[in-house]
């Protein structure tokens, strides 16, 4: 049963704190298998920080019972407890006196591990977080970078190994530029490490992009809806969820695709349909057989959104796919896009296609 | 100048005097402090207490607090360490308030975070991030009480006081003179001996720009 470790369940948890009128969390029941991201969402003082932070008893709950792996957390001496679950927080929190692979290393040596095997453990998990451990491994967090620091903190967490992670708020202070890129760079990293993870944001972009299910918060810490980012966007549970997914719903919901995942038109077909592309000698398209030239490509990794927004702006109905080297491998139109917000099945996509391109073809 | 030249085996022999009793007076008080300071450190009623206190000794004139001391344990070096180690206590038990207070939050959170005990966290982490700010209030107080122990020469308490004491029971401004440039010395050599310990004390700031790029 190894592979099932760090199931976390909440079993009608409520959190009053003391003097407060009201629950800051009301009730909560939700399970969260293992190797699963689940990211809180919801407006400020929703309560999502409290939830997590009674995962690992930095608060109690009022009432109710929280499990890990079957076994109430209050079972085992709390800094056992938190030994055993990677904790990770907006600022950090590195210790600023200590070097960067001293940091890395401090759970393994609380556990008592032999100081080679933590040396070891530290520069390992320095290297799994993109951070070359013979650079870094001895500096000072002073002497790092913000988004250098967050890296530090993930590597901290995982050091020990834990089946279950606590993310609060995480990438928060990162700029964007570079926090999507250690979004996606954690992602890669999930996929090896599979983690039991709760991610803490505020920011619904982030909790779609990172959650295999998205837990929305609202008001006075009740749980609107446990879904995941599709079902979220396609079918909100409630007002709230609705207006909280906001009218960008369409919009997001092609963010959560990429270009690869649609059912493209293969050249060979697009060409016997008229669409055939005339390349460079780099490989690159040029121009359609019509003689139209090709204004817009877009690439196979690209998130749906991000396309549609390219053909928008390109005032494209159809764009040619490219690999990574800009060379042509398939056909995208737009309503492709749109037949893929309509959950279409195969049969009125390929309808839909047909007809865009005979639409093209005679325009 | 010739009262140097003359007497320097005694002017030294003062100093030395004064050192320690200083050095002895701060040492107490520092193992007093510290412990009080860690006991009332963020609860605001042990705060308001303690620093009530000592706050009333502090305000207390040196000479009367001396003065009080003589009746109950006599005369000489031990009520003068006694009366500075209450003096140095209102400085130094802030001193280690601040030099905790100025523990960031998230480091602490993360350490509690992380299963370290708080006894571990209280010595590993709060102590060595308090101790910058913490030796600032060091330094006020061993400059202050360097100053001070001069009035302890009035109760037989020896050192460089002495020597001003003498200089104006005998008349002699030179005798003065001199005590008074020796513990300002004393007091400014301290003052830069505990600024430089002050700067070594954090080698984890202050290295910036060695590759601080993304
Ligand atoms: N330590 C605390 N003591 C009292 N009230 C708290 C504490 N922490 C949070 N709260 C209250 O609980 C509610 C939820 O807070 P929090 O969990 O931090 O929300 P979020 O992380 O979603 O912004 C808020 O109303 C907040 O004021
Ligand atoms: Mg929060």
């Amino acid at each position: 049963m190894d592979d099932a470790r760090g199931v976390i369940e909440f079993d009608q948890v409520t959190k009053v704190y003391p003097g407060a009128t009201a629950p800051s969390i009301d009730r909560l029941t939700m399970r969260i298998e293992a190797g699963e991201i689940v990211a809180l969402v919801g407006p400020s003082g929703s309560g999502k920080t409290t939830a997590m932070r009674m995962v690992n008893r930095l608060h109690e709950p009022s009432s109710g019972t929280i499990r890990i792996d079957g076994v109430d957390n209050r079972t085992l001496p709390i800094e056992e407890l938190r030994r055993g679950i990677g904790y990770v927080i907006q600022q950090v929190g590195l210790f600023p006196h200590r070097t960067v692979l001293d940091n890395v290393g401090t759970v393994p040596a609380l556990l008592g591990w032999d100081s080679h095997r933590i040396q070891q453990r530290s520069r390992e998990l320095l290297d799994l977080v993109g951070l070359d451990p013979s650079t870094f491994g001895d500096r000072y967090p002073a002497q790092l970078s913000g988004g250098q620091r967050q890296r530090v903190g993930v590597a901290r967490a995982l050091a020990a190994d834990p089946p279950v992670m606590l993310m609060d708020e995480p990438f928060g202070a990162i700029d964007p530029l570079v926090r999507e890129q250690i979004q996606d760079e954690f992602l890669r990293m999930q996929r090896d490490v599979r983690k039991t993870i709760i991610i803490v944001t505020h920011d619904l972009d982030e909790a779609m992009r990172m959650g295999d299910r998205v837990a929305v918060l609202q008001e006075g810490g009740v749980l609107a809806q446990l879904a995941t980012p599709e079902q979220l966007l396609s079918a909100p549970a409630n007002a709230f969820v609705r207006q909280f997914v906001g009218g960008d719903a369409p919009l997001r919901r092609l963010a959560l695709a990429r270009v690869r995942e649609l059912p493209l038109i293969p050249l060979d077909v697009a060409h016997g349909q008229g669409f055939g592309l005339f390349v460079d000698a780099t490989g690159r398209p040029v121009h359609w057989a019509s003689g139209a030239p090709v204004t817009v490509t877009v690439e196979l990794e690209t998130t749906l959104r991000t396309a549609a927004g390219e053909l928008l702006a390109a005032g494209a109905q159809y764009a040619p796919v490219v690999d990574e080297l800009g060379r042509p491998v398939a056909l995208l139109t737009t309503d492709m896009l749109h037949g893929w917000l309509n959950r279409p099945t195969e049969a009125m996509l390929a309808a839909a296609v047909t007809t865009t391109l005979a639409q093209a073809h005679t325009a | 100048m010739s009262f140097l030249a003359d007497q320097w085996p005694e002017v030294l022999r003062l100093t030395l005097e004064h050192v320690l009793l200083c050095a002895i007076a701060l040492g107490i008080a520092l193992l007093l402090a510290l412990p009080l300071g860690v006991w009332v450190h963020g609860r605001s009623s042990r705060i308001g207490i303690v620093t009530g206190i000592a706050g009333v000794l502090y305000t207390l004139p040196s000479l009367a607090l001396f003065a009080i001391l003589v009746p109950i344990v006599g005369l000489g070096v031990l009520p003068t360490v006694i009366g500075l180690v209450l003096y140095a206590q209102l400085m130094l038990v802030r001193a280690v308030v601040s030099g905790l207070d100025s523990v960031p939050e998230d480091v602490r959170d993360a350490a509690v975070g992380m299963g370290i005990d708080r006894w571990r966290i209280l010595v590993e982490v709060d102590l060595p991030l308090a101790l910058p700010v913490f030796l600032a209030g060091v330094r006020m107080a061993a400059v202050t009480v360097i100053g001070i122990a001069t009035v302890g020469a009035v109760i037989d308490a020896g050192g460089l006081g002495e020597l001003i004491l003498q200089g104006i029971q005998r008349n002699q401004t030179e005798r003065v003179v001199v005590g008074a440039l020796a513990v300002t010395a004393l007091a400014l050599g301290t003052d830069y001996g505990l600024v430089r310990l002050e700067r070594r004390s954090r080698p984890w700031v202050g290295q910036q720009g060695s590759g601080a790029a993304a």
